[in-house]
């Protein structure tokens, strides 16, 4: 009786030993990965949407000033745009040690075009012009800046925080499967004959609880829905948690049916003793 | 028969195993749900929060209670309500509801601090200083009439002052709920380039 109680225990902590091991091991391999992100990026066609945004406001703010429209063409091009997310991405991921931007080069493009333009109009520039124009040419850099990195400090916090979590997870997953494995062992040695029972239904209660999860997303949380900072982090954001929740998803029923087969196996041995 | 029988003892240890593994989740969501309910609801309502279901949005009809000078109902954020007309500086732009860069892009915008015409108190518009827009302000005489044809009805308004004030003197526009003033303003210098940081300011009052 003991015996059977002490195995149900390890049971319950084999289940949750296989839930945070699968759970973090899919962490490891989405969020955790450069690769992924990127790919979620281009899935959401984040590139795209913040160039198209930052255009709007860079014409948003010129209408005021006085200036032509032209003054924007070709400051900055969609290429470059990406290039900038993508170097973001790699200081976030501690492939690249500084953060930078092509806000110089864009300063350059616009303060260049500018001066086409007044020489154009023929007109002469007061010192207070200019130094409208200055503040027009900050503005203009601070909008690009800040939709690429959105604010230095979180990203730089984000950075961090990724680099310890991908450290810390080098040891923390191979010592989950190894506690899998131990638990394993102790229930094989207490009853040779029901470990696969047991191992059986740990897969199974722990496939059942990722799509327990999945429910919960889909009947309490509007995901889907969310709006933060702007539409393109939005989108970005929402691909990037429903493909994780969609691994998850698999992984359960995944877990399930392994459970399952082990059950029938289990049964099937049970059954010829 | 024997071979049935220990078909049903397979089918029942399958079945026991199975309903075993439901009992261990039930017991599980069991003690989150008893130690983690407050946390997870927490972040649960922090996601509703954020996320916006555009499809129950119904736009409903503006309409104003002249009894107690107020509107039963205001114009979503970022919509047009109404057309803002100057006869004398050939001015006739759609006037939105909200002060953003995005909106000021396609007409004149009003903002949010005020209060809606016929509701008695001070409406503060705006627009760019450019072509299409507030360029010709300046030109406008003490006396000219400001209109604003909304969706609700039409009101006109007699200019008594004009001001040049920085961006930054709010107390040039006070928010008041005593008389109906329509302060409408747009950057200044007019034809200049660059930022501006001064605001060309009319005050006009409802006849």
């Amino acid at each position: 009786m003991i015996k059977k109680i002490i195995s149900y225990i390890f049971t319950f902590i084999l289940i949750l030993l296989i839930i945070a091991t699968t759970a973090i091991t899919i962490f490891n391999h989405t969020i955790l990965k450069k690769s992924f992100l990127t790919n979620m990026l281009i899935k959401s066609n984040y590139y795209n949407e913040i160039y198209s945004q930052m255009k709007e406001h860079f014409i948003n703010n010129t209408v005021q000033t006085g200036l032509d429209e032209e003054v924007l063409d070709d400051i900055i091009t969609e290429e470059e745009v990406k290039s900038d997310i993508d170097s973001l991405v790699s200081y976030m991921y501690g492939e690249k040690n500084e953060l930078s931007t092509s806000e110089e080069t864009l300063k350059d493009r616009l303060k260049a075009n500018i001066d086409k333009q007044i020489a154009k109009n023929n007109k002469k520039v007061t010192s207070e012009e200019q130094n409208a124009i200055n503040r027009y040419i900050d503005t203009i850099s601070n909008i690009y800046n800040e939709g690429i990195v959105y604010a230095d400090k979180y990203v730089k916090e984000i950075a961090n925080i990724i680099q310890k979590i991908q450290l810390v997870l080098k040891k923390v997953i191979p010592a989950g499967f190894i506690a899998i494995g131990v638990i394993v062992i102790v229930l094989l040695i207490m009853n040779k004959m029901l470990v696969l029972k047991y191992l059986s239904v740990s897969l199974m209660a722990s496939g059942i609880l990722f799509i327990v999860l999945k429910i919960l997303e889909t009947t309490s949380m509007q995901i889907h829905n969310i709006l933060v900072l702007s539409v393109a982090f939005s989108n970005a954001l929402i691909a990037i948690v429903e493909t994780i929740l969609s691994y998850m998803l698999i992984t359960g029923i995944a877990l399930l049916v392994i459970g399952f087969i082990v059950n029938i196996i289990s049964s099937k041995i049970q059954e010829n003793d | 028969m024997h071979k049935k029988e220990k078909n049903n003892t397979m089918m029942k240890a399958t079945i026991i195993n199975t309903v075993v593994a439901f009992v261990y989740v039930f017991i599980i969501v069991l003690l989150v749900t008893l130690f983690f309910s407050a946390p997870i609801s927490r972040a649960i309502s922090l996601i509703n929060l954020v996320s916006i279901d555009t499809s129950k949005k119904v736009q409903s009809e503006v309409k104003i209670d002249l009894e107690h000078n107020t509107l039963e109902s205001y114009p979503e954020y970022g919509t047009r309500y109404a057309t803002l007309k100057i006869d004398d500086l050939d001015v006739d732009l759609p006037l939105y509801f909200g002060d953003k860069l995005s909106i000021l892009r396609y007409g004149a915008g009003q903002s949010a601090t005020g209060y809606f015409p016929g509701e008695g108190g001070t409406i503060i518009c705006m627009a760019h200083n450019t072509n299409g827009y507030l360029k010709r302000l300046q030109e406008i005489k003490i006396g000219a009439k400001i209109k604003i044809e909304a969706t609700y009805g039409n009101f006109t308004y007699t200019v008594y002052d004009t001001k040049i004030v920085d961006q930054t003197d709010f107390a040039a526009l006070p928010i008041q709920k005593e008389k109906e003033i329509l302060m409408l303003f747009t950057c200044w210098p007019i034809n200049s380039f660059g930022t501006a940081t001064h605001r060309f300011v009319t005050y006009s009052t409802l006849d």
